[in-house]
């Protein structure tokens, strides 16, 4: 009893694996994918290959044509010369003497430049890569990102030609396909096994009798009920051990094709690495913005006045005993000049570090802010929960210049400024109805903030037509 | 005297015009660019040049540079520099060419009115005008051992007064000792510094610069 209680749960998890595979869709996708890797690589290379034909052509034509012409037209020079010898007086005929065409010049130099003649290849090598990156993709349930160093935006196609032979990954995909085509007849292989299982499973109800397999040497027979039951048998079992095999098969070439297609771990760590030296160097310029500005500030603003202020009390001091009635106006303006700059001070270091904003928080921070703005601001503030201090601390910052470029520059009539917390990111947008053209990166207070926001691994955009309307939106991540 | 002043800050700017109307100094110009600077001594000729360091459109050093301009292709003009803030590195480019005519002050100095017109003067008679600020700078950068360390206190006192530009007179009026006393104190500091000994002031003041630059 013991013994037989043990070997139930056991015969049953030795069928679970074969059972379980050909039930899992999976096994299908991947019996697809495997079979797929045929038309693939021997279509891929095969294409690599034909680019490649037009420049043997162009090669034939521009080298080894002409160099068989003018061994043919030094031949026939050097009779003529035989000739002129006989008879003097006959020019040598101009053709021996003329450089090749500037057409044919040109042909020629695409034809000896190897990056020129390789790149359509290449390119091809590419898109078969890609297609292979994407199904991999699908077989992963996981996007394989391309290895590219270079970005991805427009070039120019001179650059791409050059650029695409310069990268090495275009030189690995192209690698890889020419190693896909011989490999993918192993892929296929055993996903073919599935069809052959089914029929052999079905054949024995659906075929006549008498009719006989013949494999060569052997055959299959279905004339009596055993024979019948046994390629039946012979069917399931096939079918039960390729389903997993096409299973574990199919993954095995998606992970192989992520391996060698995907960038490796380390140029995946560089991109870290840059993301992160982009942050720093973004944290820094925004940091020095910041000082060269309070510098700015202070220079023009609470210096001046102080000097000023001293020049009056200085010009006050002289004049006291002969003319007491102008020093006393000078003493007056002093007066002003040193309340005046005690203002510019205190606006100064509200900049610095608005302290509502530390005690309060951004909506009572901005309503300040929007309360100083001269035209009508609509505050639409959501932020339930206050995000760390330097994402605060951006916000305002992005806010504050966004208010000081709407009244400055856009002769807008409203002003609307959104701020919403959601999905672990802060999201600031200030829209105005005015003229637009608002320039990011010259040198404005516009860059200063992409830095900012950037220096927080957030992202900056400004939408600026010219005639407007204008748009500056912030995500900022409030990670923990 | 007439003068020019190149100044960005429009307050400070009047400020200054109504200070030195007040002691009857003729302002002929008042500028706030250095092309306006170089434009209007060009045409006015005035006796001194006031100028702000920090001009438009760099804010940097533009004024300095057209002074240094105005002193070589203008010499008859005096320079005043005003600034915010002094540097010896400044003051070492300004006297470059020659202490005399040359004047480097902190703009606050203006409040001392007597001061800064006696300064004006001065530099208007061929002499040098700098800031006591600028002077420490030049005489506390040493790391080094330097024969300045052999100076004694009151020694160190007179060549500060000195490098400022003021005169044996004015040293002695200011250390509130005898005139006689104020050369017996030069002639040992440049006997340590191991400088000649000249008689006339502006060129004193640049033998002490240039042996501070050079050291």
């Amino acid at each position: 009893m013991r013994a037989s209680h043990q070997q139930r749960p056991a015969r049953r998890s030795v069928l679970r694996l074969p059972v379980g595979a050909l039930l899992d869709g999976r096994t299908w996708v991947r019996a697809g994918y495997l079979v797929a890797a045929l038309p693939i690589g021997w279509g891929f290379t095969a294409a690599m290959v034909l680019t490649l034909v037009p420049w043997a052509l162009l090669l034939i034509l521009v080298v080894l044509l002409p160099l068989a012409a003018l061994t043919m037209v030094a031949a026939a020079a050097a009779a003529t010369r035989r000739r002129a010898r006989t008879s003097a007086g006959t020019a040598p005929p101009a053709a021996a003497r003329q450089p090749p065409g500037p057409l044919l010049v040109r042909l020629g130099a695409v034809a000896a430049n190897p990056a020129a003649w390789l790149a359509p290849a290449l390119a091809v090598g590419s898109a078969g890569a890609a297609v292979e990156r994407a199904l991999a993709g699908v077989v992963l349930r996981t996007r394989i990102p391309d290895p590219y160093e270079s970005g991805k935006g427009a070039q120019a196609p001179s650059a791409w030609l050059t650029g695409a032979s310069a990268d090495p990954a275009t030189w690995q995909d192209a690698a890889y396909l020419a190693l896909l085509a011989p490999l993918s007849i192993a892929w296929a292989a055993v996903p073919l096994g599935l069809p052959v299982a089914v029929f052999l499973l079905t054949w024995p109800a659906w075929a006549d009798p008498q009719e006989q397999l013949a494999l060569g040497g052997p055959t299959i027979a279905i004339d009596t009920p055993p024979r019948r039951l046994l390629t039946a048998a012979a069917g399931l079992t096939i079918l039960l051990l390729v389903a997993p095999l096409t299973r574990w098969l199919g993954g095995v070439r998606a992970r192989l094709a992520r391996r060698l297609l995907g960038p490796s771990p380390g140029s995946e760590l560089a991109a870290r690495l840059a993301a992160q030296r982009a942050m720093r160097e973004a944290a820094v310029r925004a940091h020095d913005a910041d000082h060269r500005r309070i510098e700015r500030d202070l220079h023009d603003g609470a210096q001046a006045r102080l000097t000023a202020l001293i020049m009056d009390l200085g010009r006050a001091r002289k004049k006291l005993a002969s003319d007491p009635q102008a020093a006393q106006s000078l003493v007056d303006e002093a007066y002003q000049e040193a309340r005046q700059a005690l203002t510019e001070l205190r606006d100064l270091a509200r900049g610095i570090q608005p302290p509502i904003l530390s005690d309060r928080g951004l909506d009572a921070a901005v309503s300040a802010l929007s309360a100083r703005v001269p035209i009508p601001v609509e505050m639409d503030i959501d932020v339930p929960t206050r995000p760390p201090a330097p994402v605060e601390s951006a916000a305002y910052f992005i806010v504050a210049e966004a208010l000081t470029n709407v009244t400055r520059h856009a002769h807008a009539t409203r002003v609307r400024v959104q701020l919403r917390a959601a999905d672990g990111r802060l999201v600031v947008e200030v829209s105005d109805d005015g003229v637009g053209g608002a320039l990011p990166g010259v040198g404005t207070g516009l860059s200063g903030l992409t830095d900012r926001a950037a220096a927080l691994d957030g992202r900056l955009t400004v939408s600026s037509p010219p005639g407007g309307p204008t748009l500056v939106r912030a995500e900022l991540p409030c990670g923990s | 005297m007439r003068v020019v002043i190149a100044e960005d800050s429009v307050l400070l700017r009047a400020g200054l015009e109504r200070l030195l109307a007040d002691e009857g100094i003729d302002v002929a110009a008042a500028v706030g660019d250095a092309p306006g600077l170089l434009a209007a001594t060009k045409a006015l000729r005035p006796d001194v040049a006031i100028v702000d360091v920090r001009l438009p459109p760099s804010y940097t050093d533009e004024g300095l540079r057209a002074a240094l301009e105005i002193r070589q292709t203008m010499p008859a003009t005096a320079i005043l520099i005003l600034s915010q803030y002094v540097e010896e590195r400044y003051a070492l480019e300004l006297v470059g060419g020659g202490a005399d005519g040359v004047g480097y002050l902190l703009k606050d100095r203006v409040g001392d009115v007597d001061e800064f017109v006696a300064a004006l003067h001065r530099v208007k008679g061929g002499g040098t005008a700098l800031d006591p600020e600028v002077v420490t700078q030049l005489l506390g950068r040493r790391h080094r051992a330097s024969p300045l360390d052999t100076l004694s206190t009151r020694e160190r006192e007179v060549l500060t007064l000195m490098a400022e530009g003021r005169t044996n007179a004015g040293i002695a009026a200011e250390l509130v000792v005898a005139e006689r006393t104020v050369e017996k104190h030069i002639t040992a500091i440049f006997t340590k510094l191991g400088l000649p000994d000249t008689p006339n002031d502006h060129r004193r003041v640049l033998a002490v610069l240039t042996h501070l630059h050079d050291d």
